[in-house]
């Protein structure tokens, strides 16, 4: 095993048992399992980890969780590399390969350093000054606000972070939903005591912890919790709380969001921790867990005190390096030096020293310095304490190497005079603590300032939410367990379980101090401009906030977008507060009324895989199939999505091009006869006594006086008068109605119905139910339609045996009973599909290939038509049994495309034209509306803009070379050469090569239309410089007389 | 019309969904999940009119989010006054005529036996494995309760079913099977599953 030079013998948590190595920039080290990558790095006594965004400064490591901001690593090769991940929060397995990253040629010899040598003149705004104007250097040949695009990557390749990877994600990610009574974020002491609690009363709890193992903050105290050591506590408690039998715990997962309806998204970590990950298991799972109450026992981060050369290598947090010590035994250094305004602080340099870290002198910024309690025990250590002192600098190179301290004055500035250098290899900052309340800020509450923590804490909860320990700004241990208790208990109670007598809070010991000084940064003497960062990771410096504040940028929202302070993985978590502390000591306002920021999701990032979960590829979303897909693909189909459904678009035969496909197709219809699947279709069977009524009160039409066997077109408009939908409708018997509706509409528009239903009428007695997967449905089109279809139909009557087989169709309502479901068994034997038997918008029952079927003599292609529906099984039997029966007259399958080209041609309209902005009126429809009846949109109709004379309406185009294609979405405009802006008279909605007539033609809602019939326009798309002269003409373009489906 | 029959009958009537049947995944030991096809002959949906007659018919159908087993089929409350029941012995008249009657005068029945696609999903692991797409709390699902929910995104309609350890019938509006199936499939890989 190799030697680890900062690893101490004994202590910590670590596994010593199972040594570990990792690669670090293509060097092996050595660590142990229950490290974690900064805890291995700094065993092995690496301190510079990264360099930071702007400058390219060397930067080491800060932080011991999620708060740290400079060690930013890229871990794993190939598709599995993943950049930007905290070292702080990797878990250390074998083989694990880590790079640093925003370097080259390496970390420690960064070409990119030059940028600090004039980093004085790049402050805050730089890049917009500079860049986002005219040009830079006299590069100006770019338009005003060109310029960026031009810069852009260059300024993106100099700063920036870790670079994603090119390869797929060879992983698979997961979602998770679920449920409980109590939810606590956060397994720290505070969080085990609320889950307890909650536990103990009987709730379904499920507790949520970031690291590895429960016990954040206990698993590194040296305090005793109940008379055990803080790991034996939390074993303990883990231990319970397992043998509750609805208690669920996640370790190595975060809380990521707090959303509406306490709906909380966290994300397990599964895998990451494996050298080899398990098979089939997903690397990642995104919980999304919708809890009744939820507690945020998130912990607090501790608040660094900003100073000259405080981004410097081997200055950290405090209680990081007392992390490291007793929970990883790594010594951070050899000689620290801590400067803090707070009492909390002084365990630390106990616990250093525990750990062989010596500490000669602590720095406190106060005049007084400590309570006696650490007064005395620092004298009893032998330490010294330098009070009323702040460091003003930090002494390089590389990593640091000592601190120059000097005396402040009242105002917090340092005196010149008295400057003294202290040697040391380790400075440590603890300038108090504030609350982790990003998740309850994404719960929309608000925080507020808190003037003895000198922070901002949780205020009154939005949500049915409760704050424990350090997120609640319960800074002590006692505290933690007793605001966890009381937490976990009110959250119980607040679901309706009694927690009274259920637990005691664990004894222990703490300390107690004089009171925290705010103090955020310590004023350089004067002419002093070392550097003083207050946002690692983003370069911030107290100058920059500053110079926001001197340029105005006062609002907090503005001077982060200014500066880019508390944004990144960052968020903010140490460099927020003392960011707008500084800018209110600008202002010289209260830091309360400067406010805060808005903290969004994710509080920590989320793997993009993990936002996808399942949906990936091919899964993006589901696909429905129509029950003759299998015939379609063996049929050489090439498919189009039409919403969820794949459709055949057109099928190709050998050296055929797609065009030419469905071209052909659209002749052979015209000439022929041609078969297309229709199964698409909404299909809601509307039934009940009041089912005429309701459907007179949801279309424009009339439908009381459709005769039974009889089909309507039906035209249905949406509250605000504009169309929603079209569709036929067949009455199948009094009260029972068979509609169709347009594929994209089917499920609006049973919602629509069944809203009014259920709701605006509820005194109709009619019922809907989607049959659309019920059926198949199929077009058959063409002059030989009938023919074909005659010679399909069973001649016999037969009726399939198996039982399971229906004929097709709602089977009853009213009073039914067996007798009656026999009796409405009819035969279908040889059914008349004569212009006499089976007229046009006429209904009828038959049998195909021994399968019941309905015939609807309708059209949507302008030939004679028919839609036969039948059951889903059947739909492949008379499928194909239509294609046997057609092919002595060259029957064809058809697919969308030439469905398409067909309606053109007919003046049919489709969603392309019921935009959602068209009424009847525009299609010329209100022949077919009624007029002494209401209906859902009539009364909007009457509204001036909707029944003003110069409205768009339905027209045709033809291009008046009649060759040129006619652009798609264009425009129509009178004068091609006028000056912008040249108005716009109309749009096309629909355009294609008609192959029945020889050239394009379109489809286009034009105003004035009457007036322009025949006239020449311009169809122009600017953006393709595409101008055609087009003549405006009626929008039917064959068989203007609608003979040809009419026999 | 007899050549048709049997090319058609060579297609799945539910496309890609490959059927085969095997362990597949992460099985060790026995696999987590195990799903088997549910083919009922008849399914067919109830609607419970208002007014008197229906009032007095809802007391002898499911409550809210239960289902009751009864005259050779099990009736599944999917909304307010709305059932779907199914059964493996009846045909479609025969198990429309016995629920019409329980509806009540002006009870409704749509025949929707060819509008379904229906796995039962059992094993240690069904519960997680639902859990994995919907949204719904599947944890306090027991034997005969049911639920219209989604799952992945696609409409599904949910019972547990009773007896032994805790399984689910799943259906689904056929269009989706094949979604479904590889839904199914690939995120039950973890646990290890059977297709029986």
């Amino acid at each position: 095993v190799k030697e680890q030079p900062f690893r101490n013998a004994a202590g910590g948590l670590i596994d010593r048992n199972q040594p570990l190595e990792f690669s670090w920039d293509g060097k092996v080290l050595p660590g142990f399992a229950g490290d974690t990558l900064a805890s291995a790095l700094l065993a092995n006594g690496v301190h510079l980890v990264g360099r930071s965004f702007k400058y390219h400064r060397p930067r080491g490591i800060f932080g011991a969780g999620a708060e740290e901001p400079n060690a930013l690593v890229t871990v794993g090769t190939g598709g599995r590399a993943e950049p930007n991940l905290k070292a702080t929060q990797v878990e250390l397995h074998d083989g694990l390969i880590v790079e640093s990253q925003n370097r080259w040629p390496n970390l420690r010899f960064d070409v990119g350093q030059v940028i600090g040598l004039v980093s004085r003149f790049i402050p805050a705004g730089f890049y917009y000054k500079t860049f986002m104007g005219l040009g830079f250097m006299g590069l100006g040949f770019m338009k005003p606000g060109r310029s960026w695009m031009f810069y852009e990557p260059f300024i993106r390749r100099a700063a920036g972070l870790g670079k994603s990877a090119i390869e797929p994600d060879p992983d698979n990610y997961a979602l998770r939903h679920a449920h409980c009574d109590v939810l606590v974020a956060g397994g720290g002491p505070a969080g085990l005591m609320a889950a307890l609690e909650a536990a103990r009363s009987g709730a379904r709890v499920v507790l949520i912890e970031d690291a590895p193992k429960l016990g954040g903050r206990a698993l590194m105290t040296r305090s005793r919790i109940g008379g055990q050591t803080g790991p034996e506590w939390v074993e303990s408690c883990r231990a319970e709380l397992s043998g509750f039998r609805d208690v669920r715990i996640l370790t190595r997962t975060s809380a990521f969001g707090y959303f509406d309806h306490n709906l909380i998204g966290a994300l397990e970590r599964v895998t990451d921790h494996q050298p080899m990950p398990t098979p089939h298991a997903p690397r990642h799972r995104r919980w999304m867990i919708r809890a009744r109450q939820v507690v945020l026992a998130t912990g607090g981060l501790e608040r660094p005190i900003a100073f000259g050369g405080n981004d410097r290598p081997g200055v950290m947090a405090a209680s990081a390096a007392q992390t490291y010590a007793n929970q990883y035994a790594v010594r951070c250094g050899n000689l620290a030096v801590l400067m803090t305004n707070n009492d909390a602080a002084y365990d630390v340099v106990h616990d250093l020293r525990a750990a062989n870290v010596d500490v000669d002198v602590v720095i406190d910024v106060r005049p007084n310095g400590p309570g006696a309690p650490q007064r005395e025990r620092l004298q009893a250590a032998g330490v010294d304490c330098l009070k009323g002192y702040g460091i003003v600098d930090t002494l390089g190179p590389g990593r640091v190497r000592g601190v120059r301290v000097a005396r402040l004055d009242e105002g917090g500035r340092a005196i010149k005079g008295t400057i003294r250098r202290i040697d040391c290899d380790l400075v440590l900052s603890s300038g108090g603590w504030n609350p982790a309340v990003h998740l309850f800020s994404q719960s929309t509450a608000k925080v507020q300032f808190d003037d003895e923590l000198a922070t901002f804490v949780p205020g009154k909860p939005v949500q049915a939410t409760w704050n424990a320990g350090g997120a609640a700004g319960e800074m002590t241990l006692a505290a933690g367990l007793a605001g966890g208790m009381r937490a976990g208990a009110e959250a119980a109670s607040a679901c309706g379980f009694s927690t009274s007598g259920t637990g005691t809070i664990p004894a222990c010991y703490e300390e107690s101090g004089e009171p925290l000084q705010p103090v955020w940064l310590i004023e350089p003497p004067q002419g002093w401009h070392n550097k003083s960062f207050v946002d690692f990771q983003n370069d911030v410096t107290t100058a920059d906030v500053v110079l926001a504040a001197r340029e105005n940028y006062r609002s907090v929202e503005h001077l982060k977008r200014y500066t880019t302070l508390g944004m990144g993985t960052d968020q903010g978590r140490t460099s927020n507060v003392i960011g707008l502390a500084v800018m209110a000591a600008t202002l010289g306002r209260p830091v309360q009324d400067v406010g805060h920021t808005t903290f969004r999701p994710p509080y920590s990032p989320i793997s993009l895989g993990a936002l996808a979960g399942p949906a990936t590829g091919a899964h993006l979303t589901s696909t429905r199939h129509t029950p003759m897909h299998a015939w379609h693909v063996e049929n050489g189909a090439q498919f189009v999505p039409a919403g969820l459904w794949l459709r055949p678009q057109a099928y190709p035969r050998q050296g055929e091009s797609m065009r030419d496909a469905w071209l052909r197709e659209a002749v052979h219809v015209r000439k022929a006869v041609g078969l297309v699947d229709v199964s698409t279709l909404g299909k809601i069977m509307v039934q009940g006594t009041d089912a005429p009524e309701f459907l007179e009160r949801m279309y424009i039409n009339r439908w009381k006086s459709l005769r039974v066997g009889r089909c309507r077109y039906g035209i249905m408009l949406r509250e605000d008068g504009h169309v929603m939908d079209d569709g036929t409708t067949t009455r199948v018997d009094e009260n029972t109605f068979y509609m169709t509706t347009t594929t994209a509409n089917a499920g609006p528009v049973m919602v629509h119905m069944e809203y009014h239903a259920d709701v605006v009428w509820p005194e109709l007695d009619v019922h809907m139910t989607s049959v659309s997967d019920q059926y198949g449905a199929m077009a058959l089109a063409g002059p030989q339609a009938r023919a074909v279809l005659q010679g399909a139909i069973d001649g016999t009557g037969s009726r399939k045996s198996d039982a399971s087989r229906t004929d097709a169709g709602q089977i009853d309502h009213g009073e039914v009973d067996a007798s009656r479901v026999d009796a409405s068994r009819v035969d279908n034997a040889g059914t008349d599909v004569s212009d006499a038997g089976l007229p046009f918008m006429g209904f009828a029952r038959a049998t195909i290939a021994g399968c019941d079927v309905w015939l609807f003599r309708m059209t949507f292609s302008g030939e004679m038509a028919y839609e036969v529906h039948c059951g889903a099984n059947d739909a492949m039997n008379v499928w194909m049994a239509l294609m046997a029966a057609g092919k002595a007259m060259d029957i064809a399958a058809y697919g969308t495309e030439a469905m398409s080209i067909l309606r053109i041609e007919k003046g049919h309209v489709v969603g392309a034209e019921l935009d959602g902005r068209t009424t009847p009126g525009d299609f010329g429809f209100n022949a077919m509306m009624r007029k002494d009846s209401d209906f859902v949109g009539r009364r909007a109709l009457d509204r001036a803009a909707l029944a003003r004379s110069d409205r768009r309406r339905l027209v045709g185009l033809k291009p008046v070379d009649g060759r040129s294609s006619l652009p798609r979405g264009g425009h129509l405009v009178a004068d091609a050469m006028a000056q912008a802006p040249n108005v716009t008279v109309g749009h096309i909605t629909s355009q294609t090569f008609s192959p029945n007539l020889g050239h394009p033609i379109a489809l286009a809602m034009l105003s004035e239309a009457e007036l322009r019939m025949g006239s020449t326009l311009y169809a122009v798309a600017p953006l393709h410089n595409v101008t055609v002269p087009v003549e405006v003409c009626e929008p039917v373009f064959i068989d203007i007389q609608g003979a040809r489906p009419r026999g | 019309v007899a050549e048709s029959q049997a090319i058609a009958s060579d297609m799945t009537a539910f496309y890609a969904v490959d059927w085969r049947e095997g362990s597949f995944g992460n099985v060790i030991g026995s696999p987590g999940v195990v799903f088997s096809r549910t083919v009922p002959t008849a399914i067919v949906e109830v609607i419970v009119r208002r007014g008197a007659d229906g009032e007095r018919a809802l007391k002898h159908l499911p409550a809210p989010g239960t289902v009751i087993h009864k005259k050779n089929s099990v009736l599944i409350w999917t909304a307010p006054r709305r059932f779907v029941a199914a059964s493996s012995r009846d045909d479609v008249q025969t198990l429309s005529a016995k629920w019409s009657k329980s509806a009540g005068a002006g009870g409704y029945v749509t025949d929707l036996s060819q509008a379904r696609w229906g796995v039962r999903i059992a094993g240690e692991a069904a519960v997680e494995l639902l859990a994995k797409g919907c949204p719904i709390d599947v944890e306090r699902m027991g034997a005969n309760s049911a639920a219209a929910t989604v799952c992945e995104g696609m409409p599904v309609l949910l019972h547990g079913v009773p007896g032994g350890a805790l399984a689910f019938d799943l259906y689904i509006m056929r269009s989706y099977a094949s979604s479904m199936f590889h839904w199914l499939t690939r995120s039950a890989a973890e646990f290890g599953y059977e297709l029986r």
